[in-house]
């Protein structure tokens, strides 16, 4: 098992390079949106991202993400708010430890 | 119509990630591409722009992609633009009504980007043969180009 420390190497194809850096800063975006919107008993809005990054983490190279994305419109549907917690949880841990190569 | 112009495609996508993703999916080569957020910017352009291919999202804000088609559809009566729906694999059950209205095909997100030019010229080649088999041609000439 990994530590939680350690990097998560993804490798993605370096033509969409300069589009990587701009996907991972808005991903950090959503973590500080679903926060907001967790404070405010918003599920509606925590839905709608997931479901966003349901959508776009594969094409990028993160499975993950479309995986965590796919929790958190799961748990936003069912209100769950420790779910939603613990998947945004997961996501920052994940935006944190990753380090992407292009080849 | 010219055969060798590049082929007009209008994509409404409120993703802006994936608004850049098939930005650099599709060459400027082959493809003249307006990128929109919504439904109803998606009208907007349609009305003024005539776009040969629409790839309309399904779930977006302001106008959702089955109004604004069934707006091209049935009040414009427009059945010849080509319209590719893009929607996430648990949402399939929705394409049936959209395919209702009449669409040339779908894409299912997350899509792989270095395959979605080959899928949305498959998708036009059931409207315009001719100019989909032009611009398959043209997009393998640059895809070999670009290998090492």
């Amino acid at each position: 098992m990994a530590g939680s420390s350690e990097k998560i190497v993804i490798q993605a194809d370096p033509e969409i390079a300069n589009l990587i850096p701009g996907y991972l800063e808005n991903r950090k975006k959503d973590i500080a949106r679903m926060l907001e919107a967790l404070g405010k008993g918003d599920y509606e809005t925590i839905n709608f991202i997931g479901h966003s990054m349901r959508g776009s983490g594969e094409g990028y190279g993160f499975s993950a993400i479309s995986e965590i994305g796919t929790a958190l419109e799961q748990a936003a549907k069912h209100n769950s708010t420790d779910e939603i917690r613990r998947r945004i949880d997961e996501l920052a841990v994940y935006i944190g430890r990753v380090e992407v190569v292009y080849e | 119509m010219n055969k060798k112009a590049k082929l007009k495609i209008l994509i409404a996508e409120d993703d802006v990630d994936l608004l850049a993703l098939y930005d650099k999916a599709l060459p400027d080569l082959v493809f003249d591409k307006k990128l929109v957020i919504n439904g109803d910017k998606a009208l907007e352009a349609y009305k003024t722009w005539h776009p040969d291919i629409l790839v309309l999202d399904i779930v977006m804000p302001v106008m959702t992609g089955y109004l604004a088609l069934k707006e091209i559809r049935e009040a414009l009566k427009d059945g010849n633009t080509t319209v590719i729906i893009s929607t996430s694999i648990d949402d399939i059950d929705e394409v049936s009504k959209f395919e209702r209205l009449g669409i040339q095909g779908y894409i299912v997100k997350p899509f792989d980007y270095k395959k979605i030019a080959y899928d949305i010229l498959g998708f036009f080649k059931k409207t315009d043969p001719a100019r989909a088999d032009m611009a398959r041609k043209k997009l393998e000439k640059i895809l070999r180009h670009h290998l090492p």
